[in-house]
């Protein structure tokens, strides 16, 4: 079929809504998500790490089972946290390997697990410094090391007075707690502190900026971001622990296996998403502010509450779901469901407030 | 990763409107231009005329998304394939900016989006699948009888896909990329190993000349799309068919007929650059510079003509790739509308323009 009256289909489709929107218009969007969703998520993970740091201190001082089970609550906390805010790759996050320092994963050649036993063989109290730590090798730095250090053999009798490098471990302990929440509290003075934090960058934008000429550079970098973690979840946290059938499934590629927060982190990565659009302000509210955006805004959070529903279906913890014929199916659905969510942001998202989101990135031909 | 500048949308309007109501500029006519599949923010379907600076020459709308294109020698017409599993084919003047004719699919064909001239633009080869049997053919249509389909054959082989044309003028290569409609409707991952190969052919006795398949342990890769190197050797540019691909897996190979194939070099920062997924390959043969795009990897590899790596360049969302008629410079489409200037040497692709009205799909060609 030719449409003859291509000139009449372009001049009405131009004319359509996005006609309306000017990049203050974006920038003000933006502004107000950066206020009301990402700077307060990033000072949640900062509190998280804060509250992390003191339980790895407090185990330290008197390692008993208690002592244990909170420290392990905090970091199953603070993962969730920065699971949270896990889709944002632009900005403070950026600088310094600050997203890597709190979470090197996936970790196909098992460098978090060779550079621990490295670490902890050597016993090099020097090399705990904060400033030489934070430059160390990435993958004793965060999370994942200390998902092995509290999950991993009998974490307790590791760290008991007469277990040999016991002392030093705790150190090391220490030093990622620190760690940790000094990369957190960087993020969150990168967006709010200074002449040029990063939120006065989204606030007046400037084509001198080559990260971000305009607010709607900037809202194109978010809901990019956004596609690409979505498809993430989906490739590297679902598919590739699922495997091909039940016996090539690969539970140990599942984030956080030892600790059981596989499923716990899905459902965290989902709370980031219902965040950015659920609370009705910023990107959510100039989509709604579109004709016919309320009904788009309506069906995003439908869709990622159903997923939420789906990831509930998960019952055992994801390294064992993945070897269960039945729990698997319940996987496959929440893994086609994050397809229809990133197709919604992909799709009729970013035609409302027309922004381009991948085109050939997600063509797959 | 660099977001590039997004024009003013009140200034791309107003070159939109203009262009609509003037047709094309004479300013257009003395400048390279690029044929594209391309769409707008909107969903509105076209293929596009740009010219070396990112200005819109021409939009014709496409009922779905388009793919490859096919220039028509020794005339100004030109195709743009519907994306597989594609149900039209439509021939464009590029000269006028007008459609010419479309071409249906044949019934229980469809295009793979893909298609080249043969007999200096007499006759057109298209890449097609039979939806009954699922297995390739190419589809025969004589340019010069209102491109009626006169003749088709088998690919020997499995989901065709892009096709290329040896200097002989009788040696077809076809990428059969192992994977068809089926396989698309089960989301790939649940697929065995496909069955993807590069088939030599000779287009007039229709005879298979060579088969080449990769190494058992990579049978998951899909061989897609084709370029060839003044040295006579065939650029082939592999995805990686699993949806959590392997990213430490080659997916480019050079193959001479009677050889062997032979990957490309480590690309600078690796295969997983890449992200498991090239879009298009290219040749400039003036300087011998291979280029793959990988638009999930946002980024271009480049490679001599003998397969050493040079360097791996950052563009959001390119894909599309042509050769400029400049040696050792070929031109970079992106999603986001943009044009850029690569080469082998300079470090940074130079942005040639932006139009913030057409995202640019997956091919493009100079017309």
């Amino acid at each position: 079929m030719i449409r003859i009256f291509a000139a009449f289909t372009l001049l009405l489709a131009s004319a359509a809504p996005a006609l309306a929107l000017e990049d203050a218009d974006y920038t003000a969007a933006m502004t107000a998500t950066a206020k009301g969703v990402v700077i307060p998520g990033y000072q949640s993970l900062e509190r998280a790490t804060q509250g992390l740091e003191g339980s790895l201190d407090e185990l330290c001082r008197e390692p008993d089972q208690a002592s244990l089970d909170r420290a392990r609550a905090q970091f199953a906390a603070t993962a969730a946290a920065w699971a949270r805010m896990q889709y944002v790759s632009f900005g403070p996050v950026s600088v310094h390997e600050r997203g890597f320092r709190i979470e090197y994963w996936p970790d196909k050649r098992n460098i978090v697990g060779r550079q621990l036993s490295d670490v902890l063989e050597k016993q090099d109290e020097a090399a705990l410094e904060p400033q030489r730590f934070a430059t160390t090798t990435v993958g004793v730095q965060g999370l994942p090391a200390l998902d092995r250090l509290l999950f991993e053999g009998d974490a307790l009798a590791n760290l008991g007075s007469d277990a040999p490098g016991a002392a030093f471990r705790c150190k090391l302990l220490a030093a990622i707690g620190n760690n940790l929440s000094t990369v957190a509290h960087e993020i969150v003075a990168g967006w709010t502190e200074g002449d040029s934090a990063f939120l006065s960058q989204i606030e007046t934008p400037s084509d001198e900026n080559e990260d971000l000429p305009s607010g709607r550079d900037a809202a194109a970098r978010l809901l990019n971001d956004l596609v690409t973690a979505t498809i993430a979840m989906r490739d590297m946290k679902l598919l590739a622990p699922l495997g091909e059938s039940p016996k090539k499934a690969k539970p140990q590629a599942a984030e956080y296996w030892r600790s059981g927060q596989s499923i716990a982190v899905l459902a965290a990565n989902l709370e980031g998403w219902r965040a950015l659009f659920g609370a009705g302000q910023g990107l959510a509210g100039l989509l709604a502010a579109q004709p016919d955006g309320k009904t788009v805004a309506d069906q995003m959070i439908a869709a990622v509450d159903q997923a939420a529903t789906l990831l509930g279906g998960i019952t055992l913890p994801l390294d064992k779901a993945v070897a269960d014929p039945a729990q698997r199916k319940q996987a496959e659905a929440f893994a086609k469901q994050l397809v229809r969510m990133r197709d919604l942001v992909s799709g009729p998202f970013a035609a409302k407030l027309n922004l381009p989101i991948g085109f050939n990135a997600l063509d797959g031909d | 990763m660099v977001t590039r500048m997004i024009l003013d949308r009140r200034t791309l309007l107003a070159a939109g409107a203009a262009s609509l109501f003037v047709g094309r500029t004479a300013q257009a006519a003395d400048r390279a231009r690029y044929l594209s599949s391309a769409a707008t923010l909107s969903g509105r379907y076209a293929v596009v005329a740009v010219d070396e600076d990112g200005a819109i020459d021409f939009d014709l709308d496409l009922a779905g998304r388009g793919h490859g294109l096919a220039v028509r020698p020794g005339s100004s017409e030109a195709l743009c394939f519907a994306r597989r599993p594609g149900k039209y084919a439509l021939v464009v003047d590029t000269m006028a900016g007008e459609v010419v004719t479309e071409i249906p699919a044949a019934p229980a064909r469809h295009f793979s989006g893909h298609g080249l001239f043969v007999q200096g633009g007499a006759l057109l080869l298209t890449t097609e699948n039979d939806e009954a049997k699922h297995q390739g053919v190419f589809g025969v249509y004589d340019a010069r009888a209102s491109y009626a389909r006169i003749a088709e054959f088998p690919t020997s082989g499995i989901g065709p896909h892009d096709l290329a044309l040896l200097p002989d003028g009788k040696t077809l290569i076809v990428a059969n990329g192992g994977i068809d409609k089926r396989h698309d409707d089960t989301g790939g991952r649940d697929l065995p190993d496909i069955s993807s190969d590069l088939t030599y052919l000779d287009w007039r006795s229709e005879r298979v000349v060579e088969r080449v398949t990769l190494e058992p342990q990579f049978a998951r890769l899909s061989i897609r799309h084709l370029a060839l190197t003044e040295a006579g050797d065939v650029v082939a540019a592999l995805q990686d068919s699993a949806d959590a691909p392997d990213l430490d897996w080659p997916l480019g190979f050079l193959h001479r007929p009677g050889g062997a194939p032979r990957w490309l070099a480590v690309p600078q920062g690796g295969w997983g650059r890449l992200r498991g997924y090239c879009g298009e390959a290219a040749v400039d043969s003036g300087a011998g510079l291979i280029a793959m795009s990988s638009p999930r990897g946002n980024c271009i590899g480049l490679w001599d003509e003998t397969g050493a790596a040079l360097e791996t360049l950052e563009i959001h969302d390119g894909c599309g790739l042509s050769a400029t008629g400049i040696a050792g410079q070929l031109l970079v489409s992106s999603g986001s509308g943009e044009l850029f200037a690569v080469t082998g040497k300079a470090g940074e692709p130079s942005l040639r323009g932006a139009n913030g009205e057409f995202r640019f799909d997956n091919h493009m060609v100079r017309i």
